[in-house]
């Protein structure tokens, strides 16, 4: 459901509906500005412009509702998920007043105004703080203080159907399907997803918060899952690079865009350019819509691009495009080693940065 | 069609962050202030909803 109209129905929920009976259980809140927001408490996918927290007096939350991936801003909405977690959070909070649920450590408070180029652009010009210029703003500014891992904050939010993993959305973490990795693992559809490496998890908001814990070098994710009255633990291998998503529909300043996309090469046709065995070459399969506008470089669909800047291989990257993402600020002019109709050639490529949703 | 609702939606949702306290008959009650909330949920001992929604 489109986010505008989740919320529109979320917040004029009739009181004699079963949704509104559930909310009426609850001290409703709705904030529409970010500006003294707690950002550590309630950080979350800040690309999300609607997000909900299930928590209580004394801040400590239960449950997140929410979250996103490629496909859209509302593939994980739906007024029966929320139902779901509404009735959860109750059932939390109960166990919270008997005393059956641990207290959680809450991390230190920190807020928009600390993010110094995010003050610039907002609070300075009596601008709206807007959720994604969180996101944004702090990656620049990590950026600009040398601080920025972009493995763990450019790739923010890993997408769990690496793993196999589809659910049935309006079901909350009922598996619909597991194929790859997960089905390999032991994970069946009717499987209900309790605990990732240990921790509960009641929607796909924590589902995802916690996956994104995991450490991007992990080899293995432990998924608990609740099965017939049981719950199983299923080790689920991690695939290399499981971490990598398409940022596009993020559009981060700090994601170097090089307007093409490329396949690896095979080993086989790595012999035939006679290139090394360990080499990120990729054959170009796309040129990006700017790339001619902006004058980003010259590559045509064909073309075999094998190292950036003099260096042809990398721990992480398996393309050149990735490497130029992880290893290059947007914005720098690289300089490519191409092979195009059996020449060898340099051809340079101005990275962008992104600025036009600021 | 499509935009007529979304122009009617943009009008409730105009409604809705409008006032500092939302309240109707038929509808459920939402504060708009984080701390009133904390306030409010200590004095009922009820759990918190809180939607955050960026409007820009």
């Amino acid at each position: 459901m489109e986010g505008r109209t989740f919320d529109a129905q979320v917040v004029l929920s009739p009181k004699s509906s079963p949704r509104g009976n559930l909310m009426s259980k609850y001290v409703c809140v709705r904030i529409t500005r970010m500006d003294d927001v707690d950002i550590a408490l309630f950080d979350r996918d800040w690309i999300n412009t609607l997000y909900f927290f299930i928590l209580n007096a004394d801040e400590q939350i239960y449950l997140r509702y929410g979250g996103r991936d490629a496909r859209g801003g509302e593939t994980y909405l739906d007024l029966d998920s929320i139902e779901l977690a509404l009735k959860q959070g109750l059932e939390l909070h109960r166990k919270f007043q008997l005393g059956e649920l641990p207290k959680t450590e809450r991390p230190k408070p920190r807020f928009a105004k600390e993010i110094p180029p995010l003050v610039e652009r907002t609070f300075a010009k009596n601008q709206c703080v807007e959720c994604h210029l969180i996101g944004d703003f702090d990656l620049v500014d990590r950026e600009q203080k040398g601080t920025l891992n972009k493995l763990t904050q450019m790739y923010r939010w890993p997408d769990i159907r690496v793993l196999g993993i589809e659910l049935d959305v309006p079901k909350g973490l009922l598996v619909k399907e597991a194929k790859d990795a997960a089905k390999t693992a032991g994970m069946k559809p009717g499987d209900v997803i309790a605990k990732v490496n240990g921790t509960s998890v009641w929607t796909y908001g924590d589902l995802q918060y916690f996956y994104d814990k995991v450490p991007r070098d992990a080899t293995q994710v432990n998924i608990s899952v609740d099965r017939e009255g049981k719950q199983l633990d299923l080790p689920i291998v991690l695939r290399e690079r499981w971490w990598l998503t398409d940022l596009r529909f993020r559009q981060l300043s700090v994601d170097p865009r090089s307007e093409f996309e490329s396949r690896p090469l095979t080993a086989v046709e790595k012999l035939k350019y006679q290139l090394p065995g360990n080499t990120f070459a990729a054959e170009v399969t796309r040129i990006g819509g700017f790339a001619q506008m902006l004058k980003v470089h010259e590559l045509i669909i064909g073309d075999i691009v094998f190292a950036v800047d003099g260096v042809d291989h990398d721990d992480l990257a398996n393309t050149p495009e990735l490497y130029i993402k992880l290893r290059k600020t947007a914005g720098d002019t690289v300089t490519l080693d191409v092979i195009r109709d059996g020449k060898r050639m340099k051809l340079p490529v101005r990275t962008q940065r992104m600025y036009f949703r600021k | 069609m499509r935009s007529f609702q979304f122009a009617v939606l943009a009008g409730l949702m105009f409604v809705v962050s409008s006032f500092p306290l939302f309240a109707d008959d038929d509808t459920v009650d939402w504060l708009s202030s984080y701390k009133d909330a904390i306030q409010e949920a200590k004095r009922t001992q009820k759990p918190i909803f809180l939607e955050y929604r960026c409007e820009a």
